[in-house]
């Protein structure tokens, strides 16, 4: 697959070391699915934390007891708990086949949301939103970081087009806007740490009374 | 300090060679297979004082990290099979449990509602072709090649597990530092590796 717009080099690190927001951790894992040249990366990045990982400390550690500590193991696993449950396949969520099963709920006549509950909450926020062709998304800032992945269809930003699997990060730095210029409806999932504003005073009175910040 | 023969079940004295991976390999592949203790206790002996001292230098208490290194040791004798050679090295694996671990701990404890890190992180890595052989005692290596600053960088985000804004906060140094720190040290490190870009 053709993917121009990737995840920066230090959220692959962060990824690696799991210490992005939670609600921007899958943005990137899905990008890593479409994108193999990512992928390579992010797992060079999680070599490097395995690397420093095996590196003694140089502050002192408290003692640890091995033999204790391989004790209690063995009666763990003597008594294995009841095999969990699976992992949930929460980025399955975002298959081409079960994007065709969300509930969408009308925000505009041009754009539809759906809120991805166990992430959202607080100033955070993931949904997947999708835009009828055309649609125009007016220029606005991030109180927080904003991290989208393009899962159908496309936008224009800035002159550069974002198609299926093309990441996008901003930060309270960035002032963007968007036009959907694919034939068929686009569909993105965007996660964000932060409320968004609208340069334009209606959009954002419009956007906070239609539950988008 | 001189490192010992691998298959001697000594303190682990820094990060593993090609020669040890291979051994980590069949102790991983034995577990698999036949539910091999002795094997098990190997990879114990050998990774455990690791995952305790990544536990405790992510903020962990001690009660805590010794809870989290034997749920981490667990989840290795259970999901043995699941490890798959041809994406990485047994410590890179032992590295991501214990990391999904921790940050699940951490997240717990600061009652942000979310989901089990495995879950959010990429599931079907079936597009992989290109096997991880660099050696995490060469990549140690070739850490000399980075600046102090640097480093540091690395260590707060892998090691002590803080975002990049809280290692701005920590440092006291814009947030755009830490990303540019973070970026050039990656860059200097792939090179160093001899690996493209
Ligand atoms: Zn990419």
């Amino acid at each position: 697959m053709n993917v121009f717009h990737h995840p920066s080099a230090e959220t692959l690190v962060a990824h690696a070391a799991g210490t992005l927001d939670p609600v921007l951790m899958p943005v990137v894992s899905l990008h890593l699915d479409h994108c193999e040249h990512c992928s390579q990366q992010q797992r060079l990045a999680a070599q490097m934390g395995a690397a420093l990982f095996a590196q003694p400390a140089d502050e002192p550690m408290p003692p640890f007891d091995l033999e204790r500590g391989l004790a209690a193991v063995k009666r763990r696993i003597a008594h294995p708990p009841p095999p969990a449950a699976n992992t949930p396949d929460f980025l399955g969520r975002f298959s081409p086949a079960a994007l065709q099963q969300v509930m969408w709920h009308r925000v505009t006549p041009k754009i539809e949301m759906f809120e991805i509950p166990e992430l959202s909450g607080g100033d955070h926020w993931m949904r997947l939103f999708r835009f009828q062709p055309g649609t125009r998304v007016p220029h606005h800032r991030h109180a927080g970081e904003e991290f989208s992945l393009v899962l159908q269809g496309s936008y224009i930003e800035a002159d550069a087009c974002f198609a299926t699997g093309d990441f996008s990060e901003a930060d309270t730095t960035t002032r963007h806007a968007q036009q959907v210029d694919s034939d068929i409806a686009c569909i993105a999932l965007i996660a964000t740490t932060g409320k968004i504003a609208f340069d334009n005073l209606p959009y954002r009175w419009a956007s906070r009374l239609l539950g988008l910040v | 300090m001189p490192r010992k023969g691998a298959m001697n079940a000594s303190p682990p004295t820094g990060p593993d060679t090609r020669d040890d991976r291979a051994i980590q390999c069949k102790w991983l592949a034995s577990i698999a297979r036949s539910q091999d203790m002795n094997a098990f206790e190997q990879l114990f002996r050998h990774f455990s004082p690791m995952i305790h001292r990544f536990m405790i230098r992510g903020g962990i208490g001690s009660d805590e990290a010794e809870e989290l290194v034997q749920e981490t040791m667990t989840r290795i004798w259970i999901n043995a099979a699941r490890f798959d050679p041809s994406l990485g090295a047994p410590q890179t694996w032992i590295y991501t449990i214990a990391r999904n671990l921790r940050t699940d701990h951490l997240l717990k404890y600061r009652r942000r509602n979310t989901l089990p890190l495995d879950s959010l992180y990429q599931t079907h890595p079936d597009s992989s072709s290109q096997e991880d052989s660099v050696d995490a005692s060469l990549v140690v290596d070739r850490f000399g090649k980075l600046s102090q600053d640097q480093v540091a960088v690395l260590e707060l985000n892998f090691i002590a597990g803080m975002s990049q804004s809280e290692i701005s906060d920590h440092l006291s140094v814009p947030l755009g530092t830490v990303k540019s720190r973070t970026r050039l040290a990656f860059r200097k490190l792939r090179r160093a590796l001899g690996i493209s870009e």
